[in-house]
């Protein structure tokens, strides 16, 4: 429903929505490429209560923009990667108390941030765009999943991961001899 | 002529205090005078009693055999008093009353009806020492002993010494894991016997590894110029094998003076494999009557500086505990554990460890071994005349009973582990206490606060 006032709008909302007041003056210089001088036009039936000072983009090209931004938001944590390599290698292969807090951050970032994709992505998603918008999540999980597999080989050159054979030895079991042997001394 | 005895469970007005720990073992002692005394381990050796069991000192020209039996009673047998076939003597270890026949047999009833289930008992093999062979023979039910295998040793040779893995010879894990992670498969075979021959006239020595079931040599090693007149003692236990000598002074050998051989079986010699690569058997139980795979040894020898005339091997409980060898110094009329980063066979010969091998606790390897005088067990202390060590497990893991006799008695406890499962005794139990209802406290001052902030904070405007 279109919002209809009884009343003018108030003094504000007109100097809100309408860009600065040119005087005309000499001629200084000339208005700058794109500006338009403001004019107060009456409100029509639309949901805009009045025109903005550039061209209202389309819905199109407001995916566009949206898809744009969403792209950046879901390669960002690729960017991240190499700065947190860095890291990993400053802190070395021991058991350390910064060690062991790289190691949780960079497990715990790359989860938290892949757990709060939806929250992450709503305001930039819209009906249309719904198709390529899976792209960049898939995206944006595949970043996060590159962070996080940075966490599980920095955790392997810990030697924390059970990989070799001595981490299993204590499942095998020894070979038993069915017969015993006694000695009997004379 | 002595045995370890447990004490029975049922009588615990014997130690004043319970014993959790386990140290309270009884040493059973027969001695040639005739009178049999059980000394308390836990107790500074405290005589726990003493009867007589023959009035008057006599020779005995056999060595009567001690038993303890698990219903809590110790057995004598081959104690020829009368010279008529008597059975055996059975004392009951906790007070030492002389049982009746009646009194064997109601223990024995309860002993079996408390152990019902019992593991079926194993196919056993016997080898006794007989006409200067070890003979090794079968057991079978209603049908008597079928010898299996003969082991004579070589012309000229005489067998001096057979021995063969403690009969409860628990182990914590079945591989040595390797400073870089991978493991080196431990040959565990409960039925290897040490065979130790030797031979006057060439004055040699030779020491033969065998596997008791099939009569196989796994592994034999021959060393000459040995002074023969000197004893060769030798101990087996898990996986390892040690045993002493002494070069003639005589003999044109470059190397003197008394040395100690150290070796361990292992399965193959390459890490992260069991078995050799040529023999890939199924990792079944299995019979060594069928197949019989050779363990890899890997042995090294060293020159120490006395002779040695006994060795024994610290036991615990369930293994975990390292193993570290206790050795008679005749000489110095004393008793030393060596451990066995010492005489790790493993250690690298003519370079310096690996940093995996640092790891291990390897050093490298030297040829002399200085008995260190931290070592010794009984300090200040002469124990004089010791002819058998024998060592038994407490019920602690990190504690190992030792109790060396002859002509002196002398007995101790040692922790090869240094205690890793006791408290130390500079933990402060006060402080932790302190600490825990400090914390207590806090929490219940500290928790109407926190709820009353939660509660006013949902009702804040947002």
């Amino acid at each position: 429903m279109a919002l209809t006032l009884s009343a003018p709008p108030p003094r504000w909302l007109e100097d809100l929505s309408s860009g600065p007041v040119t005087t005309k003056t000499k001629q200084s210089f000339p208005d700058p490429l794109g500006y338009q001088v403001a004019s107060r036009q009456q409100k029509s039936s639309s949901n805009k209560t009045v025109a903005h000072p550039r061209k209202q983009p389309t819905a199109d090209e407001m995916d566009t923009l949206k898809l744009k931004k969403a792209w950046e938001l879901a390669l960002a944590p690729a960017k991240q990667l190499p700065m947190n390599a860095i890291g990993m290698y400053m802190t070395g292969n021991s058991l350390q108390i910064f060690s062991i807090m790289m190691v949780f951050m960079l497990f715990k970032g790359p989860i938290q941030a892949v757990l709060n994709i939806q929250n992450t992505f709503q305001r930039l998603e819209t009906d249309t765009n719904r198709q390529q918008m899976l792209a960049v999540k898939a995206a944006f999980v595949g970043c996060n999943l590159l962070a996080l597999a940075l966490g599980i080989w920095k955790v392997n050159g810990m030697g924390l991961l059970p990989t070799t054979r001595s981490d299993w030895l204590a499942w095998e079991s020894a070979r038993e001899p069915l017969e015993r042997a006694y000695f009997v001394p004379t | 002529m002595s045995s370890f005895g447990g004490k029975s469970a049922a009588d615990v007005q014997a130690s004043a205090e319970s014993d959790s720990f386990g140290y309270h073992r009884f040493a059973v002692c027969l001695t040639r005078n005739g009178r049999l005394i059980a000394l308390d381990a836990g107790s500074s050796g405290r005589i726990v009693w003493n009867v007589p069991v023959w009035d008057h000192a006599r020779d005995i020209s056999s060595s009567p055999v001690l038993k303890s039996l698990p219903d809590g009673t110790v057995e004598i047998s081959d104690l020829e008093i009368d010279n008529s076939g008597t059975p055996p003597l059975v004392v009951d270890a906790a007070t030492g009353e002389i049982l009746t026949r009646d009194a064997i047999r109601d223990r024995r009833t309860m002993a079996e009806d408390a152990t019902a289930a019992l593991v079926e008992k194993p196919t056993s093999v016997y080898y006794t020492l007989e006409t200067g062979e070890l003979c090794g023979k079968l057991d079978q039910k209603d049908a008597p002993l079928q010898e299996l295998w003969r082991f004579s040793p070589s012309k000229g040779e005489t067998i001096v010494n057979v021995t063969s893995r403690p009969s409860t010879d628990p182990v914590a894990s079945i591989g040595k894991v390797l400073g870089d992670r991978r493991v080196l498969y431990k040959y565990l075979n409960p039925n290897i016997v040490l065979v130790t021959t030797i031979s006057t006239a060439a004055q040699t020595a030779t020491v033969y590894l065998l596997d008791g079931i099939s009569g196989t040599i796994l592994f034999s090693n021959s060393h000459a110029g040995i002074d023969t007149t000197h004893p060769i003692p030798s101990t087996l236990s898990e996986n390892w094998f040690a045993y002493s000598y002494a070069i003639d002074t005589a003999s044109s050998s470059a190397s003197k003076g008394h040395q100690l051989v150290v070796g361990e079986l292992y399965e193959s010699p390459f890490p992260n494999e069991r078995d050799s690569p040529l023999d890939p058997r199924p990792r079944a139980n299995h019979s060594t009557l069928h197949s019989t795979p050779s363990p890899h040894v890997i042995s090294q020898t060293y020159n120490i500086p006395e002779a040695i005339s006994h060795l024994a091997v610290t036991q615990t409980r369930q293994g975990i505990t390292s193993r570290h060898l206790l050795a008679v110094l005749p000489a110095s009329n004393s008793l030393i554990e060596i451990p066995r980063s010492a005489i790790d066979p493993r250690q690298p010969v003519g370079r310096d460890p690996t940093s995996a091998e640092l790891a291990e606790g390897l050093e490298r390897y030297n040829p002399v071994l200085d008995f260190d005088p931290r070592w010794t067990l009984n300090h200040r202390r002469e124990a004089v005349g010791i002819r058998a060590v024998r060592t038994t497990a407490a019920t602690l893991e990190s504690a190992s009973l030792v109790f060396a006799h002859g002509l002196d008695v002398f007995g101790t406890r040692v922790s090869p582990s240094a205690g890793f499962d006791v408290l130390g005794a500079d933990f402060s139990k006060v402080q932790m206490l302190g600490t825990v209802l400090a914390l207590a406290v806090g929490t219940v001052v500290v928790a109407p606060l926190v709820a009353s902030k939660q509660i006013n904070a949902v009702w804040q405007f947002s």
